[in-house]
């Protein structure tokens, strides 16, 4: 597939996003994750988005989206069950995408979408299919929607897509150091985020407008739901998962540390038997043999990172890391903010100073 | 015949058997083809005779088997055919072109070969005295029969089944034979038709008459090469002379002409006995001296010279060449002296030293020079060269080996321990012997040290009533000690004196004094530099040390004892009580040498009952400890093995009843883990367990009851770190109650806890409650504590990046700063944990703290001794 895909740059820069959309997503990812089905089968949930891209204003509309069949855990270890699957999955997308067309719906695929928690879940395969999606139209786009952060009440949905560098990194499928450090790709720019601006119908907007007027749900607003932590669980879950991902760092990077002994090692040894070699030769054409050729050092075997992916891993790590990272930074800001709302809010008396920090310790 | 003879034959025949067999073959075929006038295939029997003969010449020359007769015979017969075929013109035409051409090949080979070999002599001697004409023609003859006949006279196998099958008549009929054929011996001065000494050789003599019975001429075969029949008369003639017929032990089998023949007219003068005693004694050690042999002799001229009291000093001398000869019956050293043998040696040793210690006259000293010996002068001192005192210790050191060699779970081993009460009378006695006559100067003071240290070497693995030494056992075991202390100059003996007194003052359960014992020694610091003998000696001491620390409930001192040994995953190696099968790369010799060392089984300390202490002290020690820093991801770990059996058990898909006693102590873990303390204690003292373990202290129900009692101490500490954040007070009495403990104990345990700064909690006096502070981080906290942890290692390895280069070994900066963080982090936590000490002295640093022992130094021994050991 490597050599085949040309690499052009997406003409996109922001998306436009239906309020259907957004709605199907949470409420296909709510559903399952209510049903615990991503935990047994150990796999995101997802569905393909279709839309239409408007290059005048350089903008991706998402109209409509569907969820893709979920893999079913394969009993038997049977490659050709799994095969059969796999066509079976492709054929089901396709009836989907006819059905859209007759009932005149956007059916061009502009992109996939994905939930994970934390809006942390850059794996290698997430990237491959990034990679085949954006080989197959340059404007698509991921969709990361992260069911946590909605459940506290905030809806967090992230459009992503590989830069260009990382584009032609995956299409060469060699993540190897030196490539990657002339790409002069980092884990920040691996990914480039695109600005979501969501639509809702006007009918919508009506409707909502009404309901804020509506004297019976305004209580609610305020309420002291809002000054919920609630957010123990979810931080014990995300410090955890940055643990795991730096230990993989730690890993990587002693790999890549004994890399590059090996191969300053490696290149020194290149560099001074080229020298001999080439000295030899210069000598050997002064009595006027025929040099001696230098394939052989070239042939010399150079050392290879000891990770699978090359860097790709790496990187990946750090940028779930930093997604983490973002996310714990922003709970905890808002956690010390509602605090202190709340100690203002409250009565003096009640709220002493001790009982602030008790809370803040032990809210088991 | 001894024993050994018949062993060692046993051994021979496998070999030669085997050859003479493939020799045999051959001759057979050639005997055929010769029959067949094949010379084409007889010159190829030839080539293959001489070459199978030349490959069989080596394991002859081992087993001191000259050209076997079979050989030359078939050698001359061969010869005598060409010969006949060259001369007889008229057969030699009608051969066909093959065979003439073979012919003269064969009389050119054969001539060469007889003379290369040096072989003429034989031949000519057989030519001169040649087998009847049966083996000439062996057409006539039963194959079988021929086979047999070389084989006897090379061999004598006695256990050939042809010979049960003979009647006594033929006995007697052919005994007469017998004498008739050795009668033109030019030295025979007996007849040795003599009954009693004939019943004797029976069994080999049977052999003789069946073929002399089947044959008729048996002169020329009766004179064979190695006259062993020549030399057993002679034995006989011996045993004639010194008129014993009991003592038939030692029957010499052997073609050495025998030495111990005085002339009957000549007196038997001191002279005269000392140079025979002399003649015989110049054939020790050399290859063709038979040693049962030598033994013999010796015993001999020892009857003869009582019966013609020569006086003590003689015999005194005889004595201990027998000693020395007895010990020298095995040729290698690490062969293992026979049990039999060994008891004979046993009892020469005690007679002699009956003899020394009732005669003051008689001085037996390594100090004399062979020329100062005085032998017959029984006017003055006699003096004789020599020391009893290494004759004891060699006998020693042979029990040591036949223990080791027996199969220490038989009746057999049972029987061979007998022995070692012998051995320690005989210990007791020299050391008597030592002391009565240590004023004379006659004793080297090594030698001196030795005697006391054998016999400690038998007291200090035994219990009190284990040993049957009048008067206090303590006493003697200071005893002797002292006098080590005070004579021994070199430090291996004081060292390992001092290494026994401890082990004994462990066995017998004091404590204190063994501890101090052995810290006042500074073993642990010199361990390193001794000999291996010594470190395995010393890792015995303190494997029992830790016992005994267990049984008087010092866990923390028994673990730290026992752990040395038990976290090497090869106790039983350390300890000499099994060698190590993981090391292949060891040469055989190596192995030798470790197999040597093995210390025999019955003063074996129990490994099973070691583990499983080691275990209850690891579990008493690391359950409250694990329970204390349960959030810690990077645990610190007091007892790796013990963690293992945890994980172990862990992993386990289904856990059943426990059976073994590591499984019961993993099982009892768990439930103290939970807080659980009935169930654990219901795991650890059980039927089962008692079996196992209890039992085999001799005091099990005080030890039971220590335990059982730290049990409860340990799962009320454990209880109270584990569920310390559901409780915000907890009620004294109920704490007691649910623990079974008394009020106060609780009130001092929790105490102590909180002094340790183990719990964070204030203890209400008015209403008798533990009140509880909320200081423990939240599981949030340990978690972003852990994370910050693995980020800091992050960074460095990252700025290992940096500076790859350096990173080896130059780079300074995180590689100087890393230890120092770690000494930090130990150092925040010494007031935590109360067994941090502990911990940090195990893994190597200062131990400063160690309670008995500067734990680094004994860490680092045990590389050293991977490579020793």
């Amino acid at each position: 597939m490597a050599s085949a895909v040309t690499i052009t740059a997406p003409s996109v820069k922001h998306i436009l996003l239906d309020s259907l959309v957004v709605m199907k997503i949470v409420k296909h990812v709510d559903s399952e994750l209510q049903a615990g089905i991503s935990e047994v089968s150990g796999d995101a949930c997802a569905g393909v988005l279709t839309g239409l891209v408007f290059l005048e204003d350089s903008r991706l509309e998402i109209t409509n989206c569907f969820p893709t069949v979920r893999n079913e855990p394969v009993l038997d270890d049977d490659a050709n069950a799994a095969q059969v699957y796999e066509e079976q999955k492709q054929q089901e997308m396709l009836d989907m995408l006819r059905k859209f067309r007759t009932m005149n719906i956007d059916y061009e695929i502009v992109g996939f979408y994905q939930s994970h928690q934390f809006g942390a879940g850059f794996t290698h395969d997430l990237v491959e299919s990034m990679f085949d999606y954006q080989a197959m139209g340059p404007e698509n786009v991921v969709l990361i929607y992260d069911p946590i952060k909605t459940r506290q009440g905030q809806l967090s949905l992230r459009a992503w897509r590989l830069s260009t560098s990382a584009l032609d990194l995956a299409s060469k499928n060699d993540w190897s150091p030196e490539l990657v450090k002339a790409a002069g790709l980092t884990y920040e720019n691996m990914f480039e985020e695109l600005p979501i601006i969501i639509k809702s119908s006007y009918l919508n907007n009506v409707l909502m407008s009404e309901l804020a007027l509506a004297k019976s749900y305004s209580p609610e607003k305020f309420s002291t739901r809002n000054f919920d932590l609630g957010s123990k669980k979810s931080l014990e879950k995300s410090v955890r998962a940055m643990m795991g991902n730096v230990d993989e760092l730690n890993k990587s990077i002693q790999s890549l540390t004994k890399y590059t002994m090996d191969k300053q090692r490696h290149d020194n040894m290149v560099f001074s038997m080229t020298q001999k070699r080439q000295q030899e030769n210069e000598a050997r054409i002064a009595r006027g043999d025929p040099p001696v050729p230098l394939d052989d050092i070239r042939k010399l075997k150079a050392p290879q990172l000891q990770t699978r992916n090359g860097l790709l891993d790496e990187l990946l790590a750090s940028f779930d890391t930093n997604a983490l990272a973002d996310f714990s930074k922003t709970v905890t800001g808002e956690n010390i903010t509602k605090l202190f709302i709340a100690e203002s809010v409250a009565d003096e008396k009640v709220m002493g100073t001790k009982d602030r920090t008790l809370s803040s310790v032990s809210t088991r | 015949m001894a024993g050994p003879e018949d062993d060692e034959k046993r051994v021979v025949r496998a070999q030669k058997d085997k050859k003479f067999d493939e020799l045999k073959g051959i001759i057979k075929q050639n005997r055929d083809a010769k029959s067949n006038k094949d010379l084409n295939k007889l010159l190829a029997g030839f080539d293959s005779l001489t070459k199978s003969y030349e490959k069989s010449k080596a394991v002859f020359q081992r087993q001191n088997v000259s050209t076997p007769r079979f050989y030359i015979r078939s050698l001359v017969e061969i010869e005598d055919y060409v010969n006949k075929m060259w001369e007889d013109k008229e057969a030699k035409s009608s051969l066909s072109k093959n065979n003439a051409k073979a012919l003269p090949a064969l009389r050119q080979k054969l001539k060469k070969y007889v003379k290369e070999q040096s072989l003429a002599d034989l031949v000519t001697d057989y030519r001169a005295n040649p087998d009847e004409d049966g083996y000439e023609t062996p057409d006539d003859e039963d194959d079988d029969d021929l086979e047999i006949v070389p084989e006897a006279k090379t061999e004598k196998s006695p256990g050939k089944p042809a010979d049960k099958v003979l009647d006594s008549d033929s006995n007697s009929d052919s005994e007469d034979e017998d004498s008739s054929n050795w009668s033109s011996e030019p030295d025979t001065s007996g007849s040795d038709s003599d009954e009693d000494s004939v019943t004797k050789m029976e069994q080999l003599r049977r052999y003789f008459l069946k073929k002399e019975f089947r044959e008729d001429s048996k002169d020329g075969k009766k004179e064979g090469k190695h006259g062993r029949q020549e030399d057993r008369k002679r034995v006989i003639r011996v045993k004639e002379v010194a008129e014993d017929d009991d003592d038939n032990d030692w029957t010499p089998v052997n073609r050495e002409k025998s030495l111990v023949h005085f002339d009957p007219k000549e007196e038997v003068t001191h002279d005269v006995m000392i140079k025979k005693l002399n003649e015989v004694m110049s054939g020790r050690g050399k290859r063709t001296t038979d040693r049962n042999q030598h033994v013999a002799n010796l015993q001999k001229l020892l009857e003869v010279s009582e019966q013609k009291e020569l006086g003590l000093g003689i015999s005194v001398k005889i004595t201990f060449c027998i000693i020395s000869a007895l010990f020298e019956l095995n040729s290698k050293i690490s062969d293992f002296m026979d049990y039999e043998t060994f008891m004979n040696t046993l009892q020469t040793v005690n007679q002699l030293l009956d003899v020394l210690i009732s005669s003051e006259n008689v001085k037996l000293s390594v100090t004399y020079a062979e020329e100062d010996e005085n032998l017959k002068d029984d006017t003055q001192d006699y003096r004789v060269q020599g020391s009893i005192l290494i004759a004891v210790q060699r006998l020693d050191a042979e029990l040591a080996k036949i223990l080791q060699n027996a199969d220490c779970h038989s009746n057999d081993y049972i029987e061979k321990l007998k022995a070692e009460k012998d051995m320690c009378g005989l210990i007791e006695k020299a050391e008597k012997y030592v002391e009565l006559r240590n004023q004379s100067g006659i004793f080297d003071k090594h030698e001196v040290c030795k005697v006391y240290m054998m016999r400690i070497g038998h007291i200090y693995y035994k219990y009190k009533d284990q040993c049957d030494i009048e008067g206090d056992v303590g006493q003697v075991m200071d005893y002797l000690c002292k006098k080590i202390y005070a004579l021994d100059d070199e430090k291996r003996l004081r060292q390992r004196a001092m290494l026994c007194h401890v082990y004994w003052l462990a066995v017998h359960d004091q404590w204190h004094r063994a501890r101090d014992l052995l810290l006042m020694s500074h073993m642990q610091a010199i361990v390193d530099h001794s000999d291996i003998d010594t470190q395995i000696l010393y890792n015995r001491t303190i494997c029992q040390l830790g016992l005994c620390a267990f049984r008087h409930g010092f866990i923390k001192e028994a673990h730290q004892g026992l752990s040395e040994i038990q976290n090497t995953q090869r106790a039983k190696e350390l300890l000499a009580q099994a060698v190590g099968t993981r090391q292949h790369e060891k040469t055989p010799e190596q192995e030798k040498i470790d197999r040597s060392r093995q210390v025999p089984y019955h003063m074996h300390i129990n490994v099973e009952l070691m583990e499983c202490v080691y275990l209850i002290c690891s579990m008493l020690l690391e359950i409250p400890h694990m329970a204390s820093c349960e959030f810690e991801m990077r645990r610190r770990m007091l007892s790796r093995s013990f963690h293992y059996q945890l994980k172990q058990s862990e992993k386990a898909s289904l856990t059943g009843p426990p059976e073994n006693t590591r499984e019961h102590v993993v099982a009892a873990s768990k439930a103290m883990l939970n807080g659980d303390w009935k169930k654990c204690q219901d795991y650890i003292v059980n039927e089962k367990m008692n079996q196992k373990v209890w039992n085999l202290f001799h005091n099990a129900e005080p030890v039971k009851e220590m335990v059982i009692r730290r049990i409860q101490e340990e799962s009320l500490r454990t209880y109270l770190l584990t569920y310390s954040t559901v409780y915000s007070t907890v009620s004294l009495k109920k704490l007691a109650s649910l623990f079974e403990l008394t009020k106060k104990d609780v009130h001092s345990i929790i105490s102590k806890m909180i002094i340790q700064e183990e719990l964070s909690a204030t203890l209400d006096e008015p209403t008798d409650c533990l009140i509880m502070h909320r200081v423990e981080p939240s599981r949030l906290q340990m978690l972003a504590l852990n994370l910050s942890d693995k980020l800091q290692t992050l960074s460095e390895n990252n700025e290992q990046i940096l500076e790859p280069r350096t990173g080896r070994g130059g780079y300074q900066g995180p590689g100087s700063w890393f230890p120092g963080r770690n000494e930090r982090q130990g150092d925040n936590k010494k007031g935590s944990g109360g067994y941090q000490g502990e911990r940090r002295g195990g893994s190597g640093q200062d131990g400063k703290r160690g309670n008995w022992g500067s734990q680094g130094n004994q860490q680092r021994r045990h590389p050293q001794k991977t490579r020793a050991f």
